[in-house]
């Protein structure tokens, strides 16, 4: 299991923009949003995406001017099947 | 809903408050560590191991690894915040191919320079190399043997490897690669106030109005500063943003006034806002009558370069720097040709742009905090302009108070707290002091309980000019008058300019003897014949200074793998192998006799001093415990012991400069870093301002009490050209730098997989127009060469950076495209550090 919480600053011209990007991306949901371009989103690892991967892809993407991890949290999860991976 | 689905949907809810919290959008929630509560986690706060932000990240261990990290949401710089390099912190002590063994290069089994690398005991390298060491510094004097260590070093790292050279060996051929960083930064306080390091601090992220950047890409390379500023400018009414660089960056993006200016022109720019300031008489006559003098400095310097190339020939004045004082009419009349048309036609700024950047300094209402890093420190002109931009500060008087920041970002995690603080560079001693003055070097023979005349004076009696700067190191290896050098804590080889002709040459020449600590096989580590595994980061007890003059302690959370042994480990146990007699001539023995026949060791830290505290049972407030490897080893708690010693030069009754107060050696254990001068126990957030430093005396308001007079310099210095700019063959700007993903030289984010898997290689950032023009399009392959080399690369027309036409950028963290064989080893002559932004070079389809 692994939970994230990002704090996302997009420019406030292209808040829809950046919205219909964030929308797109597996294991990322937007809690919050404000006119001002402050966005709280969680990424997680649903559907076999790396997280890790999602976050940096966000910082990247046109529009967003900062992304700045607030929470991370990851776990192995004793009910899987494959024994997890620890690197 | 299973177990695991409840105990996700509990952890996303957390997620979700805690970065509401920290957007301003919700109260302050719990403290997400304890959100997280799973069984047998030990949590502990640490320094981020990455850039000069000093962010406090929480990090979790269990059974002797780190399992997880978290921003700590109780430290003032980054408000539980993280970036995404901090992100994955942790992993940077996993990587596959971490040394966990001393390597040495030999053959028939014994050393051998054209040897192959192989195993060999502590006892074996180090007696290997203090044989090397002494016989270099024998035969070619304290030249002979160099240290380069770190602004990534802790700051007993740094204090350790201070006294084994200058007290120890006698030589003050040691440096920092902060010099590659901060020494511009440096040349410019102490010209302008005296003592070193900004007067503001990180709380003026909050405080201003309007936000400045010169030359520092914040978004990328201080990405939770930029994260606090971006806050302000999106939530505070009439906030804006100005950024000043030689290409359009992710800073432009939040930028209200962004400007795209020619390489070497922000000399002119910023004395084109002096100029508009006087012009329309909106400087502070009050504060410039009372706390500041005017000067002007000797021009047409030189580059840096070696003595007998043309363009230092050339030179009236080269590497001069004494200030004359002159009249604020002498002052206004040297900016006077700085208008804004003339200006304007050199930078290629539009005026408008200038302009309503020269309104924004020149309002009194506006509280103004200008921000810089390598863009300015790493110029010829670093010094200069530096200082120019104090100049306009000093001018409206907007300094030191919140808002009002003239604020030089660092690049590393204790470039500050250890090599400027500490002074790990060949001209300097702890807390400001110089090897230049007698009376501090004696000051600092006491401190050590050593003979006066220990300490190489710069220009002295029986050892001539014994300073030697980093870049010069280089170029004395490849002439040979340096034979031994050892590498610590940095990538010297990949990250020192010109590695054909002068970093490569003097590595390999058969006579010199090359140490690199490292815990990875760099590119240093490969070039070296003596590699030495290091423990890293968490794996020791550690303290670094940021930026805001922060100093921030840490725990040892893990052991480290192997053999490796951190660096304050491996300065203090090399000791061993040195007698006072194989490096001290007899007349220094005679004033101290007993000496003679002990090692380096007894004298340096088993001194009485260093080795008073007690080995510690290291145990935090909740009562769990940690260990401390170097203790342990050594007896007795030898980074306290090394801490303490070195507050005698900055908090001792009778010290030679005061400001640098530091608080005791536990007191850092408890709090999230405190920022000196901490006087009575309490931090200073700004300098040289009544009310808020208590140096500054009731009814004296302000003082810049660094200067003997309590006052400031102007210092007025004009725009001159650059070493190498393009020419008909060499037909662009050749800028280089960093990207986010990747800290330096990539030696621990390069083995992050998600890091190396986001941006593997270092591609060449170019306008369409170029690549049209030289048939070439977005992935093109292409060799970019500059008169010392060549590289190859892919073209990128359409990435975050977007150079302007004739100005190409390109990443030097790739290994695998050595970016420093192609840059010049020009320096600002003052600082004597390089410019790694401004060279010729042309691009070809391969």
């Amino acid at each position: 299991m692994n939970i994230n919480g990002l704090l996302v600053h997009a420019n406030p011209k292209r808040i829809s923009d950046v919205a219909e990007r964030l929308a797109t991306l597996d294991g990322v949901e937007v809690h919050e949003m404000t006119d001002d371009g402050r966005f709280v989103v969680t990424v997680e690892d649903v559907g076999g995406n790396d997280p890790g991967d999602a976050v940096l892809e966000i910082h990247r993407m046109d529009g967003v001017l900062s992304a700045a991890l607030v929470f991370h949290h990851k776990e192995e999860d004793e009910s899987a099947d494959t024994p997890a991976a620890r690197d | 809903m299973s177990y695991s689905e409840s105990r996700r949907d509990f952890l996303k809810q957390s997620a979700v408050t805690a970065t509401a919290s920290a957007a301003g959008l919700a109260a302050p929630s719990i403290n997400p560590v304890k959100a997280q509560s799973a069984d047998g986690i030990r949590w502990d706060k640490t320094v981020c191991r990455f850039c000069g932000t000093g962010c406090s990240v929480l990090v979790g261990v269990k059974d002797g690894r780190v399992v997880a990290s978290q921003g700590d949401p109780d430290a003032p710089v980054n408000k539980g915040l993280n970036c995404i390099k901090g992100y994955f912190l942790t992993k940077i002590m996993y990587g596959k191919d971490r040394l966990t063994k001393p390597l040495l290069r030999k053959k028939n089994g014994k050393y051998d320079k054209n040897g192959d690398f192989e195993e060999v005991s502590w006892d074996e390298a180090f007696k290997t190399m203090a044989e090397k060491w002494v016989a270099a510094r024998k035969a070619k004097g304290p030249k002979g043997i160099g240290m380069f260590g770190s602004g990534q070093w802790t700051i007993w790292e740094g204090y350790a490897a201070q006294k084994l050279l200058k007290a120890g060996f006698r030589s003050n051929s040691l440096e920092p690669n902060a010099r590659h960083c901060m020494a511009s930064a440096v040349g410019a306080f102490m010209r302008a106030f005296g003592i070193d390091e900004p007067m503001g601090c990180y709380d003026d992220l909050e405080h201003a109005d309007v936000f400045v950047l010169w030359g520092a890409n914040m978004a990328e390379m201080h990405p939770i500063l930029w994260s606090r500023l971006t806050n302000t400018r999106l939530t505070k009414p009439g906030c804006e943003v100005h950024v000043l660089s030689t290409f359009d960056n992710r800073n432009f993006e939040l930028a209200d006034n962004g400007m795209v200016f020619e390489p070497q022109t922000d000399l002119a720019i910023a004395n084109y806002i002096a100029n508009y300031i006087i012009q329309n008489k909106a400087y502070n006559k009050d504060f410039l009558d009372k706390h500041v003098n005017f000067t002007k400095t000797p021009t047409d310097i030189g580059y840096g370069l070696r003595a007998d190339d043309p363009r230092e020939k050339a030179a009236k004045n080269r590497a001069k720097g004494k200030l004359t004082k002159i009249s604020f009419e002498e002052y206004a009349k040297s900016v006077e040709p700085y208008t804004l048309e003339y200006v304007s036609k050199l930078t290629k700024v539009p005026p408008e742009k200038l302009e309503k950047l020269a309104k924004a300094y020149a309002d009194p209402k506006k509280k103004v905090t200008s921000y810089w890093t390598m863009g300015f420190n790493q110029h010829t002109r670093g010094v200069w302009v530096n200082g120019l931009v104090y100049n306009i500060h000093l001018l409206m008087g907007k300094i030191a108070e919140p808002g009002n920041s003239p604020f030089s970002l660092t690049g590393q995690p204790s470039a500050c707290g250890t090599a400027r603080e500490v002074g790990t560079f060949t001209h300097r001693l702890p807390a400001d002091l110089v090897v230049k003055n007698d009376a501090h070097c004696k000051f600092a023979e006491k401190t050590w309980q050593l003979p006066e005349g220990t300490i190489p004076r710069a220009d002295d009696k029986t050892m001539g000019k014994t300073l030697i700067h980093a870049v010069a190191m280089h170029r004395a290896l490849k002439d040979g008058k340096m034979n031994c050098f050892w590498v610590m804590c940095n990538n010297n080889l990949q990250a020192a300019a010109n590695m054909n002709d002068e970093g490569y040459p003097g590595w390999r020449a058969q006579d010199n003897f090359i140490t690199v600590s490292d815990p990875y096989p760099t590119v240093s580590a490969q070039g070296a014949d003596l590699i030495l595994p290091t423990a890293m980061w968490a794996e020791k007890e550690g303290a670094y200074g940021n930026a805001e003059r922060r100093t921030q302690f840490w725990r040892q959370q893990v052991k480290a793998p192997g053999e490796s042994r951190s660096d304050v480990w491996q300065i203090i146990e090399f000791s061993k192998y040195v007698k006072v007699k194989d490096v001290w001539p007899d007349e220094l023995i005679a004033e101290k006799p007993d000496v003679a026949d002990k090692t380096l060791y007894e004298v340096l830290y088993a001194n009485g001093q260093v080795d008073k505290f007690p080995k510690p049972q290291v145990t935090d407030e909740a009562g769990n415990t940690y260990d401390n490897d170097e203790s342990e080893d050594f007896g007795f708690y030898v980074q306290k012991g090394l801490f303490e010693e070195y507050r005698l030069f900055n908090s001792a009754p009778g010290i030679p400069k005061k400001g640098h107060e530091m608080a005791e050696y536990d007191a850092y254990h408890k709090a999230r870093g405190l920022r000196w001068p901490i006087i009575d126990g309490k931090e200073t957030l700004w300098r040289f301002r009544e009310g808020y430093d208590p140096h500054v005396k009731k009814g004296e308001g302000v003082k810049f009490y660094g200067k003997p007079d309590g006052r400031a310099n102007i210092i007025t210095a004009p725009y001159e050209p650059a070493a190498e700019p393009p020419d008909k063959e060499y037909d662009l700007w050749l800028c280089t730098g960093r990207v986010l993903e990747h800290w330096h030289s990539g030696s621990m984010t390069q083995r992050v997989p998600e890091l190396h898997r986001a941006v593997p290689d270092a591609v060449l950032y170019m306008h369409p127009k170029d690549a049209k023009a030289r048939k070439l399009r977005n992935g093109s392959k292409v060799k970019v060469s500059t008169r010392r080399g060549d590289v190859v690369s892919r073209v990128d027309t359409r990435g975050r950076n977007k150079p302007p036409e004739g100005l190409v950028f390109i990443a030097w963290f790739d290994a695998r495209r050595l970016v420093n064989k192609l840059t010049l080893d020009q320096t600002d002559p003052l600082s004597k550090e390089t410019d790694y932004k401004k060279c010729a070079c042309k691009v070809e389809k391969t």
